[in-house]
């Protein structure tokens, strides 16, 4: 091959190889976009988890893949890895509902084999929240210290991020510990939450501040009632439509051991679906919000009775008593 | 005589199938039903079962609660820190000894001695019966200023103390330095926030409690086990099946490696810059100094002479060299 042939054949060669990097790029730059604009905000509409769980499941890695060419989409990652992160946690906590029946039936195999399974969910789900927790901070710097300059349509990857920060530490609690999440992102968030309006926000800051509140009194200040401060957050999140403050006051009252104030919080939440609908551009949040509340039902139900909450039953209890029927006396009505 | 027998068959058989005893097992971990403490004991209670045990699980984030209402009977089985271990137990409450145990190694002899069937008499006191120890890792003093290392330099400074754990006010009276009534959930902020300069705690409370925040640049932590923390499971011995405290004792001494795991994780969490190694001099210091309050506590009856001696002959077959192999003194 002549020198001028083989020169020829290595500019060709360059010249396809940075065309089709090109494409790639021009593609995920189509995709990022594609992505922040229509394919999270569509999401976020949307009432169905389950298709929610499939899309970002399947989406996450696709767009993470342009990585490679171009840069790491951090912004969308947040609200993928967030929400798929929520649905290996719904897959753990229908293994923990099987334990509890596997427990209460003696079926001890059954029960050790759920407990693994739930703890291997949660594991997962711990990994997935804390990948969006490093892709909020990979954006807008660690939370915790000083507020970033955020603007309105920033806060939203700022917001969820927080929370799958918290999220991540509690899964890999459950998990014992398998992935690792550094346990201070905790609080790290709870500040970092400070940074955003709390009306806007749907009372998320004030319910976080007063879940760590309830969980260290000493640290709350003085003449402060910290189930006073969730219920005033949980109201908050019922006027807003989005009722994650509802989760975070659940999942509290939960861990605390406190049966009354747990059932007084599931009571509210069911009354406020009722009463107020999801905020439409938030719909999926309310959706994912109220499931992890009927996951801490469920399980208090499957303990009492070995079946998870009775379908339209939210908010009700298997002991509760039962208002006496309005009965008319029979003699009278027959009398004269 | 057939009817007798099918009788017999269905009285057997359903002493069979109803033959275990439902127990109500409250456990204190700070993050309640949240947190791995309480996650643990969920596979414990599965394992219970076999054991002929049902146990219903109640998490409490105070610890005094969960003491209080197993003292009041509304719990049949604690799980609870060592330090509270005392009114049930004191020879196994003297685990926590401070300087007692300088090392896992240590720790997890002593676990495994006292789950010995040998030991099963030491296990019960009065109506309470100990079924098992956990540990949870060592106790380090955090210092706000590392160069406050030595014994003689810690007097007049202000130490975050634990209000309840009786031995520890003792230890700071001892050398000097003013206590400043703590509580678990408290000691933390008064760590960082300068209210005090030195607080201790285990390896676990670093990164959920930001406790670097108060190390800061200036402040150090010292690589010296001040105690061993554990969990202890205390039972009502007469709700519960003859063998089953031996049993559960057998199998929480399992996992001892499994805990070890965690705590080294927890450990290797703090950075690195802020590990303060004593000279040999201080070191030796500080064991004798802490071997002279712990004989001074069992003395008044706080710790158990009989726990004290296991310990010393524990760290002899570690250390044989060390002094009080010789003096023998506990």
């Amino acid at each position: 091959m002549s020198f001028l042939a083989r020169i020829t054949l290595a500019v060709l060669a360059i010249s396809s190889m940075s065309g089709c990097s090109m494409i790639y790029k021009t593609t995920g730059w189509f995709a990022y976009d594609y992505t922040e604009e229509y394919a999270i905000p569509y999401t976020m509409k949307s009432s169905d988890p389950e298709m929610a769980c499939g899309m970002t499941t399947a989406m996450a890695p696709t767009l993470m893949s342009f990585s490679e060419v171009t840069f790491p989409p951090d912004r969308a990652a947040v609200t993928m890895y967030m929400m798929s992160g929520s649905c290996a946690e719904e897959k753990a906590h229908e293994e923990a509902l099987t334990y509890v029946r596997a427990f209460k039936s003696q079926n001890i195999a059954e029960a050790k084999d759920a407990r693994i399974r739930e703890k291997r969910a949660f594991a997962v789900a711990a990994s997935r929240q804390y990948m969006a927790y490093q892709h909020m901070v990979a954006e807008f710097g660690e939370p915790g210290d000083e507020c970033p300059d955020l603007s309105k349509d920033e806060e939203i990857y700022w917001v969820l991020g927080s929370i799958a920060g918290m999220q991540s530490v509690m899964s890999d609690l459950r998990s014992q510990s398998s992935v690792n999440v550094p346990k201070d992102i905790a609080m790290k968030a709870v500040r970092g939450l400070q940074c955003v309006d709390n009306v806007r926000w749907w009372g998320l800051p004030q319910a976080l501040q007063a879940g760590i509140w309830v969980m260290m009194p000493d640290t709350a200040p003085k003449g402060t009632d910290p189930w006073q401060e969730m219920a005033n957050a949980s109201r908050i999140a019922t006027a807003s439509g989005v009722r994650m403050a509802h989760a975070i006051e659940v999942v509290i009252a939960d861990g605390s051991g406190n049966t009354e104030q747990l059932r007084d919080a599931i009571r509210r939440h069911a009354a406020s679906l009722k009463a107020t609908s999801s905020n439409p551009d938030y719909r999926m949040m309310d959706i994912m919000a109220s499931r992890q509340i009927t996951a801490v039902s469920d399980r208090l139900w499957t303990e009492a009775t070995g079946a998870r909450t009775p379908t339209g039953g939210l908010g009700t209890f298997w002991d509760d008593v039962q208002p006496k029927a309005n009965t008319l006396d029979i003699d009278d009505l027959l009398g004269d | 005589m057939l009817r007798a027998l099918l009788l017999m068959a269905l009285g057997t058989s359903q002493l069979a199938f109803g033959a275990l005893e439902k127990r109500t097992f409250c456990v204190y971990d700070p993050l309640g039903a949240n947190g791995s403490i309480y996650g643990m004991t969920k596979d414990y209670s599965t394992i219970a079962l076999e054991w002929g045990v049902d146990f219903h699980l109640r998490a409490y984030t105070d610890e005094k609660i969960a003491v209080d209402d197993f003292k009041a009977e509304q719990c049949d089985a604690v799980l609870m820190t060592g330090a509270r271990a005392r009114p049930f137990n004191k020879f196994t409450a003297t685990v926590e000894a401070i300087g007692g145990v300088p090392s896992d190694d240590v720790m997890r002899n002593l676990v495994n001695t006292i789950a010995s069937p040998k030991a099963a008499k030491f296990m019960t006191e009065g109506r309470y019966e100990v079924a098992g120890i956990l540990p949870a890792g060592p106790i380090y003093l955090f210092l706000r200023d590392r160069t406050v290392d030595s014994v003689e330099e810690l007097s007049g400074k202000r130490i975050a103390t634990i209000e309840y754990d009786e031995p520890s006010m003792k230890l700071v009276n001892h050398v000097g330095a003013s206590v400043v009534p703590s509580n678990s959930a408290n000691f933390s902020g008064k760590f960082n926030n300068g209210s005090v300069d030195a607080a201790y705690a285990p390896a676990v409370a670093y990164k959920p409690l930001e406790m670097y925040k108060g190390l800061g640049n200036k402040g150090g932590i010292l690589r010296f086990n001040l105690a061993y923390l554990d969990f202890q499971l205390i039972l009502h011995k007469d709700r519960f099946p003859a063998d089953f405290g031996q049993k559960s004792r057998v199998k929480i001494a399992s996992v001892f490696d499994r805990m070890r795991e965690y705590i080294d994780k927890d450990t290797a969490e703090i950075d690195d810059k802020y590990w303060v190694d004593l000279s040999k001099d201080d070191h030796d210091k500080y064991n004798q100094m802490l071997r002279n309050v712990r004989i001074s506590l069992r003395d008044e009856g706080v710790y158990d002479g009989n726990m004290l001696r296991l310990m010393r002959k524990l760290r002899c077959a570690e250390t044989p060299a060390a002094a009080e192999c010789v003096e023998k003194l506990e």
